[in-house]
């Protein structure tokens, strides 16, 4: 069930663990008193794309097979981190694409799950922001987004610009007992305060994959 | 400025390469410049800009190859090294990874007790090791009295009485945690300020019984080793005879070099105590999670020494550890376990020993010393001399919202829960100041959180608290910078 507003501000003021906090939020019209969206602003980290870096992304071979628990150092030369201060700008320009995150942090209660879209007003200009939508329970960080810019001109995004929305609704889930500490974070992006680095397999996959291609080939 | 003097061209020439050394620090002044400046650094930009300004001047109207002006090109080429190295700290406290809001608490505790400090700039430097750089400003003031003469002193540009530079490594740039250890190197400033070392040492002597041990084995095995393998009888005797006359050097060597450790030695324990009473308990977690087990060395005592005593001087101020939690207790046993690990590198050198032994001696008056100068001034008002000790109690007793927060994974932040609440700038210091204080003694708990049972693992977890801590701290500036949101940037 889709929240309604006053369900979202009910959320933001509940005691922890069960509180959905989205810190900060700047202004109140951030939260769509039509529907219960809260408006998402852009981050100042960006990974972008360096595209004569690495010849090919292959999870399985070459730099980017890293183990779960490392980062593939090629991956890492495709995708450079840039700042961006606050008044500053970042270009995106027609094709291309990059990793940003949300100025705000999101910890979602576990009863919750949420969709982030794009804003309808940039999805008319050509920016898309988000591939990987889903938010599930627990989600606690910024949220990664994946900007491209589908247009035919530059894209001047700054820092701070409403470009997302998050939609939360309730899902089936029981909540914990209680206490202070959450249960044990099983995503690897968990409590990302800008865009992560990819992963693109984990352990599991990979000796499957492996064992599977063995067969194969 | 004409270039109207030849040498402009000819950059072997000393005026040229000078001016261009200038012109660099020129450069560099104004790429800093275009960036936030942090408060108190401004000043301290602007003097060294406008300082620069007038060495180039001065410069590019000297005659080439006169003899004046080498020796003015000479000094102002070491003015400007100066310079440059000024302009790396304060580029270093302008990064918005730079945790001022960490800082600044350091600061008011500094200004608090020594009285002439500004500002506190914390640069990441190559060195991987936190220290205290206490000779810049003195430098600054140097340079400044050259560049302008007495004729001139009504010129000068003000400078802040800038603070001792504290740095810190730049592999824990945003180890904001670590940074506890920073209370440490203020507490050789104190201790400086104080002459704390020499009046400790004379508490500590060393121990005649023990040096004349140490010194009777090494006339024993130089003995040994003159005479040689199946030594006769008078070969022996002439070995003995011999490594007796070194006696009296031997000795001297080694009360020496034991009086030159203990001074080592004493100046960085004095140091921990005052990092216990400037921060508590944090100082003591920082320390040993920035180097679980410490060796002695000629410079530092081993960590089966710095502990404990640190553990003292929080018993002398009040702090009962037996009295926390289980699992502050736990963090308590887990550094003494690593600090009895370090007691046997004692046996490395016999200057170690004594100097052990000495300050065993003088142990007692070395923790009084130091929290009865904290204390001193405040009788019965503990909580002023020691201004982590109310912030601690009250969390403790579940009064900070912040450690709730944190505990959830959550960074510090603005709102209290509300949408659009704003704090001032002075409630978002008080609150890091409580949270990092506080929360440092949290650390075990918040591994644990992240299932970080191995090394490794911790260390993840660490960054990820990091990254909470100064995302807070970046939330909280750019609500500050956003006020006005109507109109600014922030809207979209």
């Amino acid at each position: 069930m889709v929240l309604s507003p006053a369900d979202v501000r009910k959320y933001l003021d509940a005691p922890f663990p069960d509180r959905l906090v989205i810190t900060p939020i700047l202004h109140s019209k951030q939260i769509d008193e039509r529907v219960g969206a809260v408006d998402l602003r852009l981050g100042q980290e960006f990974l972008t794309a360096q595209r004569g870096a690495v010849p090919v992304i292959d999870p399985l071979d070459g730099p980017q097979a890293a183990s779960s628990s490392e980062r593939g150092p090629q991956l890492a030369d495709y995708l450079r981190r840039e700042y961006v201060p606050v008044g500053g700008s970042f270009v995106l320009h027609p094709r291309h694409f990059a990793l940003a995150a949300t100025l705000e942090y999101l910890s979602l209660p576990p009863d919750l799950a949420a969709y982030v879209i794009g804003r309808s007003r940039w999805a008319r200009v050509g920016l898309v922001i988000a591939m990987a939508t889903f938010v599930h329970p627990t989600f606690k960080g910024c949220l990664t987004l994946e900007l491209q810019n589908l247009g035919d001109v530059p894209l001047v995004l700054h820092p701070g610009l409403r470009v997302a929305q998050l939609i939360l609704h309730s899902t089936s889930r029981k909540k914990p007992s209680g206490g202070t500490l959450q249960p044990k974070q099983s995503s690897q992006f968990s409590c990302a305060t800008g865009p992560e680095f990819p992963m693109l397999v984990d352990e599991e996959d990979r000796a499957l994959l492996d064992a599977l291609r063995g067969k194969v080939g | 400025m004409g270039w109207s003097k030849g040498w402009r061209n000819m950059p072997e020439e000393p005026l040229g390469r000078v001016y261009f050394q200038l012109q660099s620090v020129l450069e560099a002044a104004e790429d800093i410049g275009t960036r936030t400046q942090l408060p108190g650094t401004s000043q301290l930009w602007r003097a060294i800009r406008d300082a620069t300004t007038v060495m180039c001047r001065r410069v590019s109207s000297l005659p080439a190859g006169s003899e004046s002006g080498q020796r003015l090109a000479a000094r102002y080429a070491q003015i400007a090294e100066v310079f440059h190295l000024l302009l790396g700290f304060i580029e270093g406290a302008q990064a918005h990874r730079v945790p001022q809001a960490v800082v600044a608490p350091l600061a008011q505790m500094v200004r608090e007790r020594v009285g002439n400090a500004d500002v506190i700039l914390a640069y990441d430097w190559l060195p991987a090791n936190y220290r205290v750089v206490p000779d810049l400003p003195d430098l600054l003031d140097a340079a400044l009295q050259l560049i302008y003469p007495p004729a001139e002193a009504s010129s000068r540009p003000s400078v802040p009485r800038t603070f001792p530079i504290l740095s810190f490594p730049a592999a824990e740039k945003e180890n904001v945690l670590l940074h506890a250890v920073l209370a440490h190197e203020i507490g050789h400033l104190f201790c400086d300020k104080l002459g704390s070392v020499d009046a400790v040492s004379a508490h500590c002597p060393l121990s005649e019984e023990e040096l004349e041990s140490f010194v009777s084995n090494e006339v024993r095995d130089f003995a040994t080793a003159l005479a040689g393998e199946e030594p006769k009888g008078e070969q022996l005797n002439a070995a003995a005879m011999v490594a007796e006359a070194l006696r009296p050097s031997i000795r001297e060597r080694l009360q020496n070099e034991s009086v030159v450790v203990l001074s080592y030695w004493l100046a960085e324990l004095l140091s921990d105590a005052w990092s216990v009473v400037l921060m508590g308990p944090a100082s003591l977690f920082a320390l040993h999670a920035l180097q679980p087990v410490q060796p002695a060395s000629d410079t530092h005592p081993p960590g089966s020494v710095r502990f404990p005593v640190m553990i003292q001087v929080l018993e002398a101020i009040g702090f009962r550890y037996t009295d926390c939690e289980g699992w502050l207790q736990d963090t308590f046993s887990a550094i003494r376990v690593d600090a009895d690990k370090s007691a046997g590198s004692l046996k490395r050198k016999p200057a170690y020993q004594l100097a052990f032994s000495a300050l065993s001696s003088g142990q007692a008056h070395l923790v009084d010393h130091v929290v009865g100068s904290a204390l001193q001034g405040t009788p019965g008002k503990t909580g002023d001399a020691l201004p982590w000790l109310p912030l601690y109690e009250s969390t403790q007793a579940g009064d900070h919202p912040l450690v709730s927060r944190l505990l959830n994974y959550v960074p510090p932040d603005c709102t209290s829960g509300a949408v659009g609440d704003d704090l001032s700038p002075a409630d978002i210091g008080s609150i890091m100041n409580a949270g990092w204080i506080v929360y440092l003694g949290r650390w075990a708990q918040f591994c644990a959180g992240f299932g970080a049972d191995t090394l490794p693992a911790q260390f993840d977890a660490r960054r990820k608290l990091n990254r909470l801590l100064l995302k807070g701290v970046e939330l909280s500036t750019l609500i500050r910078l956003g006020k006005g949101i109507e109109h600014g940037p922030l809207t979209g």
